[in-house]
């Protein structure tokens, strides 16, 4: 960073509950010794594969079952259907003994197609392609009053989730029942899925799924995999393995959609905006819904506004699944980097016209605190350098709803003082585990060493899939309550033998104290247990004492060079400012606000899914093809935990990765002085804008708008 | 031991030539174009299938013998067998992950006589005689590496899925440079993605468990964050 280096040991310090605590399974992991789903695997367990199509659009003309049946080790072949309608699309399923008689048994299968024509993206409809429809009349007018008129078209590519472990799930036969691994984001879901296709109740089938590699959104369901796998196990009565591989995980597995989005509005000279039209074209694939984005987001004025414009796009593609913050980064991207195009119209620093345009007192803040630490007040005029090594800086915001569900956390103390706390929910990699631990600890007063917690399992008490950021902020009330009932009843056998008044003791690191006399240590307390205690609680899924006050924003500023000859961007640096609430543990939420900005780093820089417009067929169905950002690529980070005085636990997993691919946006737009209103910022596509001329100024000189001078 | 290996497994002859991989399998089957190199490969692999050769080895599943995190592992496979399959199906080892399987993200990385490589680009006969370390290998819960230690210390995993290829990599590279600087930790763990996004913490965790202060360390106890490239 170019100002100078800073003690930032102060920034997240006393933030959160536990500052530092690491990861439970930390160590687990570190060693190769946690078992995911994937990692599942028996020497006699049947392996399934679906049959795909490998086309756009495609009829099945011959297929030989006879002999992949005949071929050694293949116990079932089913098919289903005799026609695809998007590369991946499946027709049925192969089942064999190993891993190579599934591969014969798929090349023996022979399946021969005939290639249908097909579409294969957003633009193939008219409508897309065509001018914007006139803005209602109240907006018209809106606009035609405003000193100036801007039209533009945006666009993002379609993201896959890219999960490392692969979708799928390992189905191990116990006496009448089964146990299921599974790689999800839902335990419960799972558990309600799957039955129907192992013909078996609910109450026979246990979900297992300790360790998941990677849920961005596309582990809701069992998909198509997990039911053929249960149909498997259903038939077979053995164990079954049933995995996506790399490629059918870029295929069928849902993705972030792509987006078109047309906009025309009038703004005026201090660059207030009077009113909008937004058109947005969202591609779902063959799906017939999925693909909306949101934008405008609500954070910005935008006068008289005529939003809400949107169409879904069908083309023959696997169609999208929710992706963390599901059209909002790509909404993001569209409304920061028109924002700062109009902050450039009229000679304005679009840090001074976002703070005109936002509302919310907390990102007003931010943003002061943003542009001291990324250095803003070095960033140079928009379009103002020439050579070839250009520097820009950036800004994007963010936001999200406090969604809940109802959710239960049992917690067992034992005669020797360890705490078992148990959930269902699934720990995907956000820190889960590690966060009811710290909480139920910090309630009760003990270290975490005393905390073990039990999770991913649909026999331990039920809370709800990792989605929409609910998880953490719906199972927190419940280990906060889980956590004073444990609490008390402990206190409550203390106070009773030491006839004291239970309502006086405190306890403080393991030392149960009353006033400032300590009583008992922790572990010798809970000695005069005769048995486990087992206390829960609840969260019904409303407010409560515990749901407390807090919310979800955020802004991210970055630092980019931009490769004036190559074209290349590289980001430097991106602070990242996040509130969620009460922060739980520090090492874990500055790791999700570190992987929102990552991703959407890689979004911004590298991630595209390309459709061969012939043939329909995805091009880049692997990582090595289909880029994802990689160690040498990777920004300095600077993550912010933003508390201020609030007490409830907010969503942190999802709004990290909105502003990322806009800051970098406008980073670009401000190096080159040329807006790329289409994502990904390649090479190509920087090349083609600086050929461009300049951005237009509308405004010569900036009026002033506002006093407030960029801090040093 | 050696009588047994088949000729073109590597126990002998010069490096760079040793390895029949996987890529050489499927390039001699000509599924994919060949180049220079690879026809050079391919004349090895051809003279391996001469009569007069000594062992042929496949198509039928052959006795094959592996020194996995030494111990010595005997299982009876496929000669296409890849060593990634070897140790996840065969031999227990399910720290190495399958999640490319075309050696492009680096999940599956093992150490082949303490040299990283891709598991699944190799097959498991090529492994014969060398001693093949796994992150199971490295260190175990109980008995955990510095490495690894620094690696929960720092959070450098949230999903995991890459931590056991990450820290492979990472541990191939100290020990062939004991004090890697922030550029070199970088270079070595190019070839391991991360989709939830901790490449800052992994740095961190390699520079402190090489006994170096961490530099990308935000809210690091006292530490100024100087660290970033130019």
């Amino acid at each position: 960073m170019s100002q100078e280096p800073r003690d930032l040991r102060a920034i997240n310090a006393g933030q959160s509950v536990a500052d530092d605590a690491t990861r439970l399974e930390g160590l687990e992991k570190a060693t190769g010794a946690a078992r995911y789903g994937r990692d599942q695997i028996k020497k006699d367990m049947l392996w399934v594969r679906l049959i795909r199509c490998p086309w756009g659009r495609a009829s099945l003309d011959s297929l030989d079952r006879d002999a992949a049946l005949a071929t050694p080790g293949v116990v079932e072949v089913v098919v289903s259907g005799d026609a695809g309608e998007y590369h991946g699309d499946s027709i049925g399923y192969v089942v064999a003994r190993s891993r190579r008689s599934l591969e014969r048994g798929l090349q023996a299968l022979n399946a021969t197609w005939t290639r249908l024509d097909c579409k294969t993206g957003i633009l193939d409809d008219e409508s897309a392609r065509g001018p914007m429809e006139e803005p209602s009349d109240q907006t018209a007018s809106a606009i035609d009053d405003a000193a100036f008129t801007f039209e533009a078209t945006y666009s993002t590519p379609v993201q896959t989730h890219s999960s490392l472990e692969t979708h799928g799930l390992m189905i191990e036969p116990d006496g009448e029942n089964s146990i299921v691994h599974a790689s999800t984001q839902g335990t419960f879901v799972v558990a309600d899925q799957i039955g129907r296709f192992l013909g078996k109740r609910r109450s026979r089938i246990t979900v297992d799924c300790e360790h998941v590699g990677g849920g961005f959104g596309s582990k809701f369901q069992i998909g198509k995999e997990g039911a053929a796998g249960g149909l498997a196990a259903k038939s077979s009565g053995e164990a079954v393995y049933s995995f996506c591989d790399r490629e059918e995980e870029h295929l069928d597995t849902g993705n972030r959609p792509g987006l078109l989005c047309k906009v025309r509005l009038g703004h005026d000279a201090d660059g207030t905006i009077r009113g909008a039209r937004f058109e947005t074209f969202g591609g779902t694939g063959v799906s017939s819904r999925g693909g909306g984005a949101r934008v405008p987001s609500g954070r910005f004025e935008f006068g008289t506004l005529d939003a809400r414009n949107h169409r879904d796009v069908q083309f023959n593609a696997g169609g999208p699944r929710a992706m963390r913050a599901p059209g909002c980064p790509q909404g993001a991207f569209v409304e920061e980097l028109l924002i700062d195009e109009i902050a450039h119209r009229c000679g304005q620093d679009p840090l001074d016209l976002r703070r005109r345009l936002d509302d919310s007192d907390r990102r007003q803040e931010m943003y002061d605190v943003a542009a001291d630490l990324i250095g803003w007040k070095n960033r140079l005029k928009t379009g103002s350098q020439s050579g070839t090594m250009r520097t820009g800086y950036g800004i994007g915001t963010c936001d999200w709803g406090k969604g809940r569900a109802p959710a239960k956390i049992e917690v067992v103390v034992h005669p020797d003082g360890h705490l078992e706390v148990r959930t269902g929910t699934q720990d995907i990699g956000t820190g889960q585990r590690t966060a009811m631990g710290a909480l139920v600890a910090d309630r009760i007063g003990v270290p975490l060493a005393n905390v073990s917690v039990a999770i991913g399992n649909s026999k331990l008490p039920p809370g709800p899939a990792s989605g929409g950021s609910v998880c953490t902020p719906s199972t927190a009330p419940a280990a906060m309550a889980a956590g004073d009932l444990a609490r008390e009843r402990i206190l409550a056998g203390v106070a009773e033998r030491e006839k004291l008044d239970a309502t006086t003791l405190t306890i403080d690191d393991g030392v149960i104290m009353d006033g400032g006399r300590k009583v008992v240590r922790w572990e010798d307390a809970c000695r005069r247990l005769s048995e486990p205690v087992s206390v829960t609680g609840e969260f019904d899924g409303r407010a409560s004492a515990y749901w407390g006050e807090g919310s979800s924003e955020g802004v991210q500023a970055a630092r980019v060079e931009v490769d004036c000859e190559t074209g290349q961007v590289f980001v430097r640096d991106v602070i990242a400012i996040q509130s969620c609430g009460l922060p739980l543990v520090r090492k874990t939420a500055e790791s999700q606000i570190m992987g929102g900005v990552i991703q959407g780093t890689s979004y911004a820089l590298f991630e595209e899914q390309v459709l061969d417009p012939n043939t329909g067929a995805v091009l880049n169905a692997n990582l090595e093809s289909y880029k994802i950002l990689g160690s040498e690529d990777c920004p300095r980070i600077i993550p912010v935990l933003w508390r201020d005085d609030q007490t409830g636990v907010r969503a942190l997993g999802e709004p990290p990765v909105i502003p990322t691919a806009a800051a970098i946006a406008n980073a670009v737009f401000n190096a080159i002085g040329r807006p790329v209103r289409d994502l990904p910022l390649r090479p190509d596509r920087v090349l083609a804008a600086l050929a461009e001329p300049m951005a237009e100024q509308v405004v010569a000189v900036a009026p002033r708008t506002t006093d407030r001078e960029t801090r040093a | 031991m050696k009588d047994d290996s088949p000729p073109n497994s590597g126990a002998s002859g010069s490096s760079g030539k040793r390895d029949v991989s996987r890529r050489l399998f499927l390039q001699t089957i000509g599924i994919s174009a060949a180049t220079a190199a690879a026809d050079r490969q391919s004349a090895n692999a051809d003279a391996a299938m001469r009569p007069g050769g000594a062992t042929i080895i496949g198509p039928m599943p052959a006795r094959t013998s592996l020194n996995v995190n030494g111990a010595a592992v005997d299982f009876v496979a496929e000669p296409a067998t890849t060593l990634l399959e070897a140790l996840r199906e065969r031999c227990d080892v399910t720290g190495p992950k399958e999640v490319c399987d075309r050696a492009a993200c680096g999940g599956c990385t093992v150490l082949l006589d303490d040299r990283p490589v891709a598991s699944c680009m190799m097959l498991a006969l090529d492994a014969t005689g060398r001693e093949v370390t796994t992150v199971e290998g490295i260190g175990t819960v109980d008995d955990p590496d510095p490495l690894q230690v620094a690696m929960a210390e720092f959070d450098a995993m949230q999903c995991g899925f890459c931590t056991p290829g990450v820290v492979t990599s990472a541990k191939a590279l100290l020990a062939r440079n004991p004090r890697p600087n922030i550029d070199e930790i970088r270079a070595a763990l190019s070839g391991n993605l991360c989709r939830c996004g901790t490449y800052p913490n992994i740095f961190n965790a390699v520079l402190v468990a090489s006994g170096q202060d961490p530099v990308e360390e935000p809210t690091d106890r006292g530490r100024t964050a100087s660290g970033g490239r130019a």
